[in-house]
């Protein structure tokens, strides 16, 4: 009897312990699928609402309204834009592009608009040197580019004209800041320019950029080999303008911050010749001065700057403003529209076919073979791949029955490939409705028509929705399917007929084709947004229909 | 001399598949009055009951041979099903109130039947639930969930469900087997009102309500009906033996 007890008590402890391992097994296969789901998610949507790059640019990370032409302060200007132009700052190789026409719109704002430039004829000094110090020898005005006489005039036609960007002398900053309609803009325009040894390629290792922090550990004498900034061995040799010159004060106030003290073992020099001698002279040299300078004169000792970029990325003037050049500019308004039309038009085709088609196999069928083969055909159909239903539609739809590429093709496709789920869903829900409610409806004298629209729909509605949302689901994210059938024109759908880009599709091209990758971040978190709006309202419909479920 | 009756069986048999579940059933159901059907798990009381609304039609391999007599009328000849079940309603065992509000529960038949206005509708439901002796409980509730209400108020509520389609004939499938006492007792009560409208057949499990509700009993044993009489007569002078030994508990 005793024996007995002392067995029972140790299988029950081992019961214990094995059911203690189990929980904390599932517990943990739990607790890393949240985790990894909830990373997913959180990745994409902070890459949507927050963009941050690193780029690598041929200037460094800073820069002020007052532009230095050239080592020397005598020569100054103020760059200013006309307020249409969603832009803050620029580069000096941004500069020199829009004024010899290499670029031609605001893309770098992202914004579809004309870049209009503004120079100063040659008879102003500035205008003059300009020219000269910019445009170098090699480069000509763009010509579209307009002149103008004198600074009011300049900031006059920039302010009347969208897109425009002009250039003025400093003195006249306060006239153009008390402009509305036009706005200074900051210019990076100094550069970093080294000995050629320190682009050499040694031991399989190149300098490609500079940090921000290197820059600053270089010239405030805190590195002192290329090695500690990710180039090649070799000493560093810090050459400084004097500090009373005007480009190293920006210098000092734009890449070390006021409070940071230049390197003390570095070499000061007091004008340009003598800077590049040094340069040149010394290998692992490096100094700093204006990028037109070494544009026109070094363009290969430059050293690039990374900067680190944290913008906004989806922002309300993204779903608001439709697509322009591939995407490249502009917002999604339109593509988001295509895609609430598709959403719509899959639902009010798929729902009624699904749902019908699921009460025959429950309510009328039976379980015949023809049934069951039947039903066997839709289980089959839910797992095949989405671009062969593509394929199928592009072939039939919009090729056989000629309804070209456009919304009906490309819904009646996906309406095709969502059926078998949400039959599933919609015959799960209906076959969970209690025997007794049919089997009271028909001793109520209810006929089986009657019995199906009064009693078990009713009750199946929430499962049907669910199976909906998840058909939902599948139609926004289809990706393969809906380029073969729907087309990819990003204006807004006209007419059933009429080819249109949704969500997916705009999302897929511009990762694949290298457009933007914060911009397809940000449509993936427009994506995401419309799935969680979707099931949010689904939900509170379920549970407004669950209140006649409760006990 | 031939006598009325409201239901009549004549050499009824009912198979599944090959299996005999009713073996010759003649049985008279007499106007107005409660007759139960009593006897052990699997005699077959059930299953005569659900033939005689024609709810064993909805099983596929049922086949029934003889002739039931609804008012003299062979129901699975002469009538259509919907209008026969109509005439002849039927409370399950369990409470089953459809996932709707209370008012929904008791208009439903009603509706199925083409009534659609709301003051006809509203009469005959308040007319239901107040015979089907429920009201006070669930007036202020009409519009809430059915599913809401306790067991023998939901029980009730499917009562008034039936009445609300004015049948004449009321099959209980043991109406108080899932309840407690209590709610057992008013369900009781309350047949004993409704019989004066209608005419009620009962499957009971119960002996004891048998002899208390019933006023005929029939005493069903491996699909055989095998005696049948006043319930007095049932209780207190059997004549069969095997009616004897089930009355007095030596089986069952």
């Amino acid at each position: 009897m005793k024996q007995r007890k002392a067995k029972i008590l140790q299988y029950t402890k081992k019961a214990r312990r094995a059911q203690k391992t189990a929980k904390t097994v599932l517990w943990l296969a739990a607790g890393v699928t949240i985790v990894i789901l909830v990373w997913i998610i959180g990745y994409v949507v902070y890459n949507g609402f927050v963009s941050d790059l690193h780029r690598e640019y041929p200037v460094i990370a800073k820069g002020g309204p007052e532009v230095i032409l050239d080592w020397q302060a005598e020569q100054t200007l103020v760059f200013i834009v006309n307020n249409s132009v969603r832009i803050e700052e620029l580069s000096a190789q941004d500069i020199i592009d829009f004024y010899c026409g290499e670029v031609r719109d605001w893309v770098i704002a992202k914004q579809d608009l004309k870049v209009k430039t503004f120079a100063l004829d040659m008879t102003a000094s500035l205008g003059k040197a300009f020219s000269e110090k910019v445009l170098g020898k090699h480069l000509s005005y763009n010509s579209n580019n307009r002149f103008v006489e004198n600074d009011e005039e300049m900031i006059k036609k920039v302010a009347a004209t969208i897109g425009a960007i002009g250039f003025i002398n400093p003195e006249k900053m306060e006239r153009a800041r008390n402009n509305p309609k036009v706005k200074i803009i900051n210019v990076r325009a100094i550069a970093l320019v080294a000995h050629p040894a320190v682009f050499e390629i040694r031991n399989q290792k190149k300098l490609r950029y500079l940090k921000e922090e290197d820059m600053r550990a270089i010239f405030s004498g805190n590195a002192h080999n290329w090695q500690e900034v990710n180039g090649i061995d070799l000493h560093i040799v810090p050459v400084l303008f004097n500090e009373d010159l005007a480009i190293a004060k920006q210098f000092k106030q734009f890449a070390l911050g006021d409070d940071k003290r230049f390197s003390l073992n570095a070499v000061h020099v007091d004008n340009q010749t003598d800077l590049m001698s040094v340069i040149n002279r010394n290998e692992g040299a490096v100094g700093f001065t204006s990028y037109f300078y070494l544009k026109n004169h070094f363009p290969d000792q430059i050293v690039k700057v990374e900067r680190r970029e944290v913008t906004p990325n989806l922002t309300l003037s993204y779903l608001i403003e439709e697509p322009k050049k591939f995407g490249k500019v502009g917002g999604v308004s339109t593509i988001i529209l295509n895609t609430v039309f598709m959403i719509l038009l899959t639902v009010i085709m798929a729902t009624p076919l699904g749902v019908g088609a699921a009460i025959f196999f429950t309510e009328y069928a039976g379980e015949g073979r023809l049934v069951r083969s039947l039903r066997f055909f839709t289980e089959t159909l839910a797992g095949i791949p989405s671009i062969i239903f593509g394929l199928f539609g592009m072939l039939v739809f919009v090729d056989f029955l000629g309804l070209k590429f456009g919304l009906l093709s490309g819904t009646l496709t996906i309406t095709l490939m969502v059926l078998p789920t949400i039959i599933r869903t919609a015959e799960e829900s209906l076959k969970s409705v209690p025997r007794a409610y049919r089997e009271e409806s028909f001793a109520l004298g209810a006929t089986r028509w009657q019995t199906v629209c009064g009693v078990i729909i009713p009750t199946a509605v929430p499962g049907i929705l669910t199976g909906v949302i998840l058909a939902i689901g599948r139609a926004v994210g289809e990706t393969a399917a809906v380029i073969l059938t729907l087309g990819n024109s990003p204006t807004l759908a006209r007419n059933l007929f009429s080819s249109a880009r949704v969500l997916s599709v705009h999302l897929y091209l511009l990762a694949t084709e290298g457009i933007s990758f914060e911009r397809a971040f940000a449509t993936g978190t427009i994506l995401i947004v419309i799935i969680l709006i979707v099931n949010t309202v689904a939900t509170q419909l379920i549970k407004k229909m669950n209140k006649m479920h409760k006990a | 001399m031939k006598k009325n009756y409201k239901i009549r069986t004549e050499k009824l048999n009912l198979f599944y598949g090959d299996v005999q579940a009713l073996v010759d059933i003649n049985m008279n159901v007499e106007y107005n009055r409660i007759t139960a059907l009593i006897g052990p798990s699997g005699c077959g009381k059930s299953t005569y009951l659900r033939t005689l609304n024609r709810m064993n039609d909805l099983i596929a391999s049922v086949k029934i041979d003889g002739t039931v007599y609804y008012d003299d009328t062979d129901i699975y000849k002469d009538y259509d099903v919907i209008e026969l079940r109509k005439r002849i309603g039927m409370v399950f065992q369990k409470p089953n109130p459809f996932p709707m509000s209370v008012y929904d529960n008791v208009a439903y038949g009603p509706r199925v039947h083409g009534i659609r206005k709301k003051e006809e509708l509203d009469s005959i439901v308040e007319k239901s639930i107040k015979a089907a002796a429920v009201w006070d409980e669930v007036a202020d509730r009409l519009h809430q969930p059915a599913l809401g209400l306790s067991g023998g108020q939901q029980q009730r509520l499917c009562i008034a469900r039936v009445l609300a389609v004015e049948p004449d004939v009321i099959l209980m499938d043991e109406p108080t087997s899932a309840l407690d006492p209590i709610s057992t007792a008013k369900i009781e009560d309350l047949l004993d009102q409704l019989k004066k409208k209608y005419t009620i057949i009962i499957v009971t499990h119960n002996m004891q309500q048998a002899g208390r509700i019933s006023d005929y009993t029939g005493f069903f044993l491996n699909g055989i009906l095998i005696e049948m009489g006043t319930t007095k007569d049932i209780f207190f002078n059997p004549q069969d033996k095997r009616t004897e030994d089930y009355i007095s508990g030596r089986f069952g």
